[in-house]
């Protein structure tokens, strides 16, 4: 017992200095780790939102959650997984990957990238602390639509905390799309122009033009939320003069840039693993950088297919469908430059190309239901029906979540040192893969047989009841699925099998340095002159510069 | 990269921002404004103090000499890299595959652009062909395609489809157009992807896209255009789309090869 004393104190001291280095780090790596991690935070408890909101589904006239309490739930579900899993997740892997990936040492500006962090977290924090307020979190949807946010609907505090939290976090945002910007622009590798960045980078780079022009919108319309609410104006009063379609058109001009943020890093993700792991060059890269930003700008010129029933004009509604429509093309491009890449590939089956497979399977058809709704005369038929919620799901499961699966698989042994258990993961696959097709599937049916979104519960013999009950087993299978993930990164932390510096024999910088790489990245400024450098540096007979 | 390394005039460290607790600081100080706005004003005050607080600070890191320190490099300079063995097959000088080449020659894609704009002209006439003999209008499908993009098309009496509607037509012929021209681009970076016999190609985009592309429409034009579910004969659909297909196709595949451009320039 004597001894044990002084050893708890060394362990806690170690405990609390670790911490401190965390608290108080400016390195990007930090930094992205740290965002993954609150990401992962946040997708456990959005994920348990969702799984309780599908029990509830599971028989009609159910009473397993009261209507006041559903209806908080699937606003904290959207807003949690769009705002505190979903940016986080990928701004947190472009903070730990860009910089290595363009032989930086650091972002361009690293306080600001860690006050980025912070108040996201922060945000995230505010929103929860709805749970703690007179009358409870929001029961707005992630959408708040007005008047609904007003004071004579919502009198508790728990809309300011939701609007307060969201505004804050946007600062964060805001902050890591100008640093993206500038590290992107400034700060690469001699020798790297733009044209040889790694796609990801691309990606990123795009990613962070829609953040800086989509998120300032939504501020404005939170601070004219939080006037009316506070202080008396009434921009979203209809009563009053306000308008409610003004909120429409404010949210949604950043609601649908948004799907694009939350999918345009992972398929920067599937491009980097798509190549290595079908051992061939991405085919097509000066397409799919074209496609990029081709997507990044048509994107913000669709927002009003979200509001087709609200009576706009009819030439509003053909413009807003065309527009829609054609962000399919460069968005086709990218799946075929992906196919054309693993055709005639020697294919690697490891778990990042599993999870990019199942990424371009499942985003093809959640592309193919968001044309059949950008298509202004259906959209009039399903608007607000579940096959809105199974479309959705579709995109930002079966892009978003699988792409990010790829990623977080394929670049785990750079940020650790050590391999991903296969097996897990596997298991972690097939479960998301089986359980995703039958929540979702399931949804688009029930959609068409007009079950409407956001309803608490339905009644039996209206042809609902077996899709939902499909839905809920599926969100059932789905579950283990993140858990295992989860305890997958934390074995594999100890238990892992030893990465080495370059595991996947491939060919960005980052595989340049070791695992995990110092704080300064490189021993040396990196000195490129083609897209796959480190193919370069290990085959100095048969360089790529040889042939760009 | 990179058969060198640029090496800056550096010593054995390296200068690196001072870690600093004023970015979290000042993160919190706005967190608890924005809590002080939707609960108490001590956490708008506490916020406040907080906030400027962290800005003092944080204005005080860039000072000279401040916010950066000499940092030891302590890792050894990783290059050159070795791949660990086993966890990937890596491929060998000589082994096929290993630097996979792209066809030399491929269809322009202005073969797709041409073959899309010839398949759109060819592919109404079975279209009118089966109005004439049906004793319906030539209008009759132009004012059901319109029907895809414009609501109400449905809620039309068939007397009304058979009439000329400019507004209608305009509609249609422009659906019809962008349809043909980005199936016609499809086709033209498709058809080279498939192995290079031309019955493969013509069988690809004459036969296999067209019954897909049918079998979608059957399945969807019950939501996205019921008039034209309703009215239209579906062989004859089929025909049309069959007829575009063999036409695009014979027009990629007869067109002359261009010589690719390499990758990333000179």
């Amino acid at each position: 017992m004597a001894t044990a004393v002084p050893e708890l104190s060394r362990e806690r001291l170690s405990l609390v200095a670790g911490l401190h280095e965390w608290v108080v780090t400016v390195d990007h790596k930090k930094i992205g780790v740290m965002y993954v991690l609150m990401a992962i935070a946040f997708l456990l408890i959005g994920g348990l939102e969702a799984v309780l909101m599908r029990v509830q589904l599971l028989w009609p006239r159910a009473d397993f959650l009261p209507p006041l309490t559903f209806n908080q739930f699937f606003t904290l579900h959207g807003t949690t997984m769009v705002f505190f899993m979903g940016m986080p997740i990928l701004i947190g892997m472009a903070n730990y990957l860009v910089p290595l990936m363009i032989g930086a040492r650091d972002m361009a500006f690293p306080r600001l990238n860690a006050m980025g962090f912070w108040v996201t977290l922060f945000g995230g924090l505010l929103v929860y602390a709805s749970f703690f307020v007179p009358g409870g979190p929001p029961a707005i949807g992630w959408f708040a639509y007005a008047p609904l946010t007003e004071k004579t609907f919502a009198r508790g505090p728990g809309v300011d905390c939701w609007a307060l939290g969201l505004l804050v976090s946007g600062v964060g945002t805001i902050a890591a799309g100008v640093n993206f910007v500038a590290t992107i622009v400034g700060m690469r590798a001699p020798g790297m122009k733009l044209r040889q960045v790694p796609f990801f980078v691309w990606t990123i780079l795009g990613t962070s033009i829609q953040i800086l022009v989509a998120i300032p919108p939504l501020t404005a319309a939170l601070v004219m939320l939080i006037f009316d609410r506070h202080l008396g104006a009434h921009f979203f009063d209809p009563q009053a003069g306000g308008s409610a379609y003004l909120w429409m058109h404010l949210f949604w001009f950043f609601g649908h840039p948004e799907v694009y943020i939350l999918v345009l890093p992972a398929f920067g993700m599937i491009s980097e693993v798509v190549p290595v792991f079908s051992r061939k060059v991405l085919f097509g890269y000066e397409f799919m950088a074209l496609a990029t930003m081709a997507i990044v700008f048509i994107s913000l010129g669709v927002w009003a297919h979200h509001m087709f029933t609200v009576g706009m004009s009819r030439t509003l509604d053909m413009f807003f469908a065309g527009a829609s429509m054609l962000v399919g093309i460069p968005t086709g491009i990218k799946i075929f430059n992906w196919l054309a890449t693993l055709y005639g590939g020697k294919l690697v089956l490891k778990s990042p190309l599993l999870f990019a497979l199942g990424f371009l399977s499942m985003f093809v058809i959640g592309g193919l239901t968001g044309i059949i709704l950008a298509c202004a005369a259906v959209n009039f038929q399903i608007h607000d029906t579940y096959f809105v919620v199974g479309h959705f799901h579709w995109v930002l499961i079966g892009g978003t979540v699988f792409g990010v699966f790829a990623g977080l698989h394929y670049w785990y042994p750079k940020v650790t040192g050590r391999m991903l258990s296969e097996r897990l993961a596997k298991w972690q696959f097939w479960l998301l893969l089986v359980g995703f097709i039958l929540t979702f599937a399931p949804m688009h049916v029930a959609g068409v047989l007009g079950m409407p979104r956001r309803i608490y519960t339905y009644e039996p013999g209206r042809g609902w009841d077996l899709w939902n009950q499909l839905a809920t087993v599926g969100a059932l299978i789905q579950a283990p699925s993140y858990l295992i993930f989860a305890f997958n990164l934390v074995w594999s932390l100890r238990h892992g099998e030893l990465a080495g510096d370059d595991p996947w024999d491939a060919w960005t910088l980052e595989w340049a340095t070791t695992s995990p790489p110092p704080s300064y990245n490189f021993e040396s400024v990196p000195v490129v002159r083609s897209r796959r450098p480190l193919w370069d540096l290990k085959h100095p007979d048969d360089p790529d510069w040889k042939y760009e | 990269m990179a058969e060198e390394l640029h090496r800056p005039e550096e010593g054995p460290n390296v200068e690196m921002l001072k870690p600093t607790v004023w970015p979290m600081m000042l993160g919190l100080g706005v967190a608890l404004m924005g809590a002080g706005v939707a609960t108490s004003p001590a956490f708008l005050a506490l916020g406040g103090v907080i906030f400027a607080a962290a800005l003092v600070g944080w204005v005080g890191d860039l000072l000279p000499g401040r916010g950066h320190a000499e940092e030891p490099m302590i890792a050894p300079p990783p290059e050159p890299v070795a791949a660990r063995p086993g966890a990937v097959e890596r491929l060998r000088p000589g082994t096929p595959g290993y630097r996979f080449m792209l066809p030399l020659k491929v269809h322009p894609v202005s073969a797709g652009v041409r073959g899309g704009l010839v398949g759109g002209v060819v592919m109404p006439l079975p279209a009118f062909a089966w109005a004439l003999l049906s004793g319906h209008s030539i209008w009759f499908p132009v004012n059901l395609l319109a029907g895809t993009l414009l609501p109400g098309v449905d809620g039309t009496n068939l007397a009304e489809l058979e009439q000329l509607h400019p507004t209608l037509v305009l509609i249609g012929v422009v659906i019809h157009a962008a349809m043909s021209l980005v199936i016609g681009l499809l086709y033209g970076v498709l058809l080279p992807t498939i192995p290079q016999r031309v019955v493969w190609q013509m069988a690809c985009g004459g036969v296999l896209v067209p019954l897909i592309w049918t079998g979608l429409c059957y399945g969807l034009m019950s939501v996205a255009n019921p008039a034209l579910r309703a009215n239209v004969d579906w062989p004859w659909f089929a025909t049309s789309q069959f007829v575009f297909g063999l036409t695009a196709a014979a027009v990629v595949v007869r067109s002359e090869k261009v010589a690719v451009a390499p990758a990333g320039g000179p």
